[in-house]
């Protein structure tokens, strides 16, 4: 038997792995509870609040176990659920596009110029209202991209991931992802120039 | 460009998360046993798939292979070898904790329950696999829950074979073998004769032993082999900078809050997970002139409270409802770690105040701590109550088992 230097967290997903593929459903409940904060927020980073977060967090569960057999444990079986998971988010993207944009179930005020402080609100809450209609500009502008790009600027500008684990997970070469980041940073940046909110949001280093 | 951090993820309540993972265990079982899709490389082929269909048309015509089969994964069956750092180490084994001494080194496999693979095993049903650690040298802590309807565990060394019960223990594999439980049962077995160590016992014999030597009584333990992981969480409750009981090192020990959290935990501000500090914060900040409760709960923390005699009292007294509850389920389970079964127990019961006592992870935690040591009628009572309240998953059907269980 070879003895090789790992880390106990790998230790750990070799032998819940292994319990989930030999049947046990506690395995299967661990696996779940353990990684579902993480794919939830990286589905949330990549396709913004959907009312379909439900299902595709199911399904991106789902495609895991159906997978499981295939991780060989070279990698680490977070990165590998993200890469599954964002499989998800691909093909939901695609799906949609032919399905036609969802309906925005949420009033879209109209906000030009400046934010305005009413009588009564606080900075904090101009602020929140701000960030608000940010991140719902900046992901109708996502909606325009083409879906890999939009993996590619979500996961690298908004989720925090290095160009490289990018392109490990949506399975390009570094330079097609680099390419990908810049289109779609440069489709941002041409809506930010037409929209103040979205300037404003995107500029703003104060943090929501 | 700068949006890192700006994009908040809005959170999924409990009442969700809990029904997509039923939805995930339910249908766990049928995604094992589709056959799995080809891993990652999926955007590329959508641009030049045709391109390499037609070169591997014309490979496969040349160099005629049949399809490869998707091999099952190397960990199903292999044995994996754990050796642990300088530091020691903590490898969870499911519903196995086993802290490794520094130099230890042992070897997990999961034999199948078909072939005999320890005579000490009475009952592993065909079918199944049993988890065997074979320690190859050195010192290991195994913290294991009940085996009751769990696959059974045993560590072996050398020739001793220790057969778990559902409890916590040591062994340690030199020139002999000891074992030293601290809580609950384990059964040593060697070459066909067998005893029973209990909690507050040692077991040790020499590695080389002559034919037909006696096997040796379990002895009162001496000194710990390894020193408890849970000490250093000291005492539960303690006296915060206000007066107020703290909780210390709360985030260390809690894995998860029980599984539902009412939406009013997010309106309020404050979350009632991580912010287990001094219970002086609560009320403070939101709005401007401190209401009449903000203003009483403060009065109340400057007052000395006597965490000594009651505190679950004094921190019921101080908390809110939705906070109290993920408190107390925390006390509870870190009591439970550390083997203080009573104090577990008293706060299950005060969770009933916070209405917390109907919630899943509470009521399982509730019969777990009454059926680890033997089921009895109160643990059955607490598998029926469980029974009432959950059914259709796995820790219903085993809670249903127990509750029918004849003597």
């Amino acid at each position: 038997v070879e003895v090789v230097a790992v880390t106990a967290a790998y230790l750990e997903d070799v032998v819940l792995v292994d319990r989930c593929l030999s049947g046990e459903s506690a395995a299967a409940r661990e696996l779940f509870r353990r990684h579902r904060g993480r794919v939830h927020a990286c589905l949330f980073r990549v396709l913004g609040g959907n009312q379909d977060m439900d299902d595709l967090l199911q399904e991106a569960f789902l495609q895991v176990f159906q997978s499981l057999r295939g991780w060989r444990a070279e990698a680490s079986l977070a990165t590998w659920i993200d890469r599954v998971a964002v499989r998800v988010a691909y093909r939901y993207l695609t799906g949609r596009k032919k399905r036609g944009p969802m309906v925005e179930l949420v009033e879209d005020e109209p906000i030009t110029g400046a934010v305005d402080i009413s009588f009564g609100a606080t900075v904090g809450g101009a602020r929140r209202q701000l960030a608000r209609d940010g991140v719902r500009r900046l992901y109708a502008v996502l909606d325009e991209l083409s879906p890999a790009a939009r993996l590619a600027f979500t996961l690298h500008e908004i989720d925090g991931r290095s160009m490289a684990e990018v392109a490990d997970i949506v399975g390009a070469t570094v330079t097609a992802t680099k390419l990908r980041v810049w289109r779609a940073r440069r489709a941002v940046e041409a809506a930010a120039a037409a929209d103040p909110v979205l300037r404003e949001f995107v500029a703003d280093r104060g943090g929501a | 460009v700068n949006l890192r951090t700006k994009v908040p993820v809005e959170p999924l309540d409990e009442e969700r998360l809990v029904d997509i993972e039923r939805a995930v265990v339910r249908g766990y079982a049928d995604a094992l046993a589709k056959p799995h899709r080809a891993p990652s490389r999926w955007l590329v082929p959508a641009l030049c798939g045709a391109a390499v269909a037609a070169v591997v048309a014309a490979v496969a015509v040349v160099k005629l292979r049949p399809v490869r089969e998707i091999a099952p994964p190397a960990v199903a069956a292999a044995p994996m070898r754990f050796a642990a750092t300088a530091s020691g180490a903590r490898v969870e084994l499911g519903d196995a904790t086993v802290d490794v001494a520094p130099g230890a080194a042992f070897t997990v496999t999961r034999p199948s329950c078909d072939a005999a693979w320890s005579s000490a095993i009475a009952s592993c049903p065909a079918g199944t696999t049993g988890v065997l650690v074979a320690l190859d040298g050195g010192t290991v802590e195994l913290s294991v829950e009940s085996r009751t309807g769990r696959a059974p565990l045993v560590v072996r060394a050398a020739d001793v074979d220790v057969v778990v019960v559902g409890t916590r223990f040591t062994v340690e594999r030199g020139d002999a073998v000891t074992v030293q439980v601290t809580e609950g049962v384990v059964r040593v077995s060697r070459g066909g004769a067998e005893v029973r160590v209990a909690a507050g016992q040692a077991w040790s014999a020499p590695v080389q032993i002559a034919a037909g030597a006696p096997m040796p009584e379990p002895r009162p333990i001496q000194t710990a082999a390894i020193a408890p992981r849970d000490t250093d969480v000291g005492e539960l409750a303690v006296v915060g900078d206000d007066g107020g009981p703290a909780l210390r090192d709360r985030d260390a020990v809690v894995p998860t809050a029980p599984t539902a959290r009412t939406k009013s935990t997010r309106d309020g501000g404050g979350s009632g997970g991580s912010s287990g500090g001094s219970g002086g914060e609560a009320g403070s900040g939101s709005s401007a002139p401190a209401s009449k409760t903000a203003e009483l709960r403060r009065i109340k923390v400057k007052a000395p409270v006597d965490v000594d005699g009651d505190p679950v009292r004094a921190y019921t007294a101080l908390t809110t409802t939705d906070r109290r509850r993920d408190g107390l389920y925390g006390l509870a389970f870190t009591y439970r770690r550390l083997g203080k079964r009573a104090e577990a127990l008293r706060m299950l019961d005060a969770l009933k105040d916070a209405k917390g006592e109907e919630l899943d992870d509470v009521l399982w935690m509730r019969l777990q701590i009454l059926c680890e040591p033997k089921i009895d009628s109160a643990c059955r009572a607490a598998a029926s109550s469980y029974v009432k309240r959950f059914t259709g998953n796995d820790r219903s059907e085993l809670a249903n088992r127990i509750a029918n269980e004849i003597d």
